[in-house]
């Protein structure tokens, strides 16, 4: 065991260490990015699932398969504010009208998560069945949205001021989802982790806008 | 040592490969779940164009039936199917499927002819005729004329002219709700009134008077007295045996009616080949109140479908008799082919009282049914007009048709 012995064990813990600081570290990134990108698809997962739902509604707007039921297509609305609306529409396409309507919650709702801006956005659908009685049933979409903006445009494109007072001037909508992650990695939900240019946090928050939705019903006849 | 330094290296490396598999299968279905999103999204792009070019192409021609197979559009294709179902409005089922990569996505669009019942108000010449504050029209309303505004009038539902919007002078406001108003809108008239005629010859009552007399129909539910001339004999028919379809046209005389009605029909008054307006025929007149048997308005619960149309090819005329002062109703959709609704000895200075109409008028050009001196009348009727709801879903059978088709419903999957 002379001095070069030594000086060799030295070298190796010397690099030994290294070595586990460098894996501990890339541990670290590997952990993140799995965390980010998880977060990433549970993001676009949630967002993919209530755009779908979004637009499948909204799309059957006034529409009714037994169309002498709704013989007015333009008084399909019946509500219209800015986070919420009420209209008519055969969801189940059983020649009765429905209603559907959506609004969000506060925020004092959803406290149970860390994140303090997300919000329950409801659906509640009131279906009439064929006695004439109508099932009444509210959902809570627990998807991290912390906004549902509903603008609302005339049939020249000035837009109308919310609650819109006479529903059959909507010539088109324009329907704005964010949603958000339930709870932070590394704590970053502070702006200075927001991009100033579009004013997403590209790890955490998603938004969805359709601008000029024309449900294709309201213009019937 | 150098074998434990591999065998660690080796184990540390497969253990990074495994977490960089999963963080590349997580980012791959983050990036496929978008892509799905953005295929879908595509493939309805694709079929809502595609429903919107076969729209297009009925408005453009009624009697296409062709539709389209595999059409490539946005690297996708679309293939649309045009079938006539068997029912009471005649109405095309436009089913339309298109496919982008591994998406289908389906429109089904039904659409009717459109009949002239389902407006408020047409006319074919406005004249000098002002809709002003005050003035709230409910229902469909189109002219072929410009539509002249002054203040502040409403218009509750679809506004449209062929020539556009007449302000009288800047500060007119027109409040159009029932969608936007749209200038261009070409409804003509029809030539004629052959469609009627056929079909009240094929399966309904086609009278043809050769000597210009009138017919007198006193309508009672689904039975009416007929007098053939001015003088008896009476008869009396059964409606749905004596009018199988509904359609009852006169030719080459005049048709007067009154009473109540609780069959769907179409009246007619038209005149022979050979006569012209001199000849004082395709008339029809109203001896007294002309109503439905169920008024749809008092008796909303009654879920009534009967549904009347009177079509004249020359005029609609509120008789001048007693039965008709004070007040006259009418319960029908009115259609007037070359002239327009109005009342027999309007100027008389005899104030009658009101016409009480519930359904909606199509004419050529607005007639006078009285005279007014600042705001009251001061010979025969003033108005109350109506809107009956049931026509923008239901039409009186053979009424006129625009010779287009007009969408009903408009299904996206």
């Amino acid at each position: 065991m002379g001095s070069s012995t030594i000086l060799d064990i030295i070298t190796s813990v010397v690099i030994s260490g290294f070595l586990l600081l460098s894996a501990l570290r890339l541990n670290d990134q590997a952990n993140e990015t799995s965390i980010l990108y998880n977060t990433n698809l549970t993001l676009q997962e949630n967002m993919t699932g209530l755009t779908s739902l979004l637009e499948h509604d909204f799309r059957r707007l006034g529409y009714c398969s037994d169309y002498t039921k709704i013989p007015d297509p333009s008084q399909a609305i019946r509500e219209a504010d800015t986070s919420s609306i009420r209209f008519m529409i055969d969801l189940d396409k059983d020649k009765d009208i429905d209603s559907l309507m959506y609004w969000v919650g506060p925020t004092s709702e959803m406290s149970s998560t860390v994140n303090p801006r997300d919000r329950v956005l409801y659906r509640r659908v009131c279906i009439t069945n064929a006695d004439g009685t109508v099932t009444k049933t509210t959902e809570r979409l627990e998807m991290g949205v912390t906004q549902f903006r509903m603008k609302y445009f005339g049939v020249l494109g000035d837009t109308l001021t919310s609650p819109v007072a006479q529903p059959n001037a909507i010539n088109t909508m324009e329907i704005s989802v964010q949603i958000e992650s339930f709870a932070p990695f590394d704590v970053r939900y502070d702006a200075a982790q927001v991009d100033t240019t579009t004013g997403v946090h590209a790890d955490f928050q998603m938004y969805w806008r359709q601008i000029r939705l024309a449900a294709r019903n309201l213009r019937n006849r | 040592m150098g074998r434990a330094s591999m065998i660690m290296v080796m184990s540390y490396s497969t253990v990074l490969m495994m977490m960089g598999y999963n963080i590349s299968k997580v980012s791959t279905q983050a990036y496929e779940n978008y892509i799905g999103y953005y295929d879908r999204t595509n493939a309805h792009n694709i079929v809502a164009s595609a429903a919107n070019m076969a729209a297009y192409q009925l408005y453009d021609s009624a009697q296409w039936r062709a539709g389209f197979t595999d059409k490539p559009i946005f690297g996708g294709t679309a293939t649309a199917t045009i079938t006539q179902q068997l029912n009471a409005d005649s109405t095309l089922k436009l089913h339309i499927v298109a496919s982008y990569k591994t998406y289908t996505d389906t429109v089904i669009v039904i659409l009717r002819p459109s009949s002239f019942s389902k407006f408020s108000y047409y006319s074919n010449i406005e004249g000098n005729i002002w809709w002003t504050t005050g003035d709230t029209v409910w229902g469909p309303i189109h002219t072929q004329d410009y539509l002249g505004v002054a203040n502040s009038p409403v218009f509750m539902g679809k506004a449209t002219a062929k020539l556009g919007l007449e302000k009288y002078n800047k500060s007119a406001t027109p409040q159009f709700l029932g969608g936007p108003f749209e200038g261009g809108v070409d409804i003509a008239l029809p030539s004629n009134l052959n469609q009627l005629t056929a079909a009240a010859a094929a399966g309904g009552r086609f009278i043809n008077r050769t000597d210009s007399a009138e017919v007198r129909i006193t309508f009672n539910g689904d039975s009416a007295v007929v007098r053939y001339g001015p003088n008896p004999p009476d008869t009396t028919v059964y409606l749905p045996t004596w009018a199988p379809n509904g359609a009852i046209v006169v030719r080459g005389g005049n048709l007067r009616v009154k009473g109540n009605v609780n069959q769907s029909l179409t009246l007619g008054a038209i005149r022979a080949p050979g006569q012209n307006e001199w000849n004082n025929t395709g008339k029809v007149r109203f001896d007294d109140n002309f109503t439905y048997t169920v008024d749809p308005v008092l008796y909303p619960d009654s879920n009534t479908t009967t549904i009347v149309g009177v079509v004249a090819q020359d005029s609609l005329v509120i008789t001048d008799n007693s039965a008709n002062d004070p007040d006259i109703k009418i319960h029908a959709a009115l259609f007037s082919l070359e002239k327009g609704l109005g009342a027999e000895h309007y100027n008389n200075n005899n104030e009658r009282g009101k016409i009480e109409l519930l359904g909606g008028i199509t004419q050529n050009k607005r007639a006078a049914v009285g005279t007014f001196s600042g705001g009251s009348i001061t010979s025969g009727y003033s108005k109350r007009y109506r809107y009956d709801e049931r026509l923008r879903s239901i039409k009186p059978p053979f009424f006129p048709s625009t010779g287009s088709y007009e969408v009903l419903s408009w299904y996206e999957r």
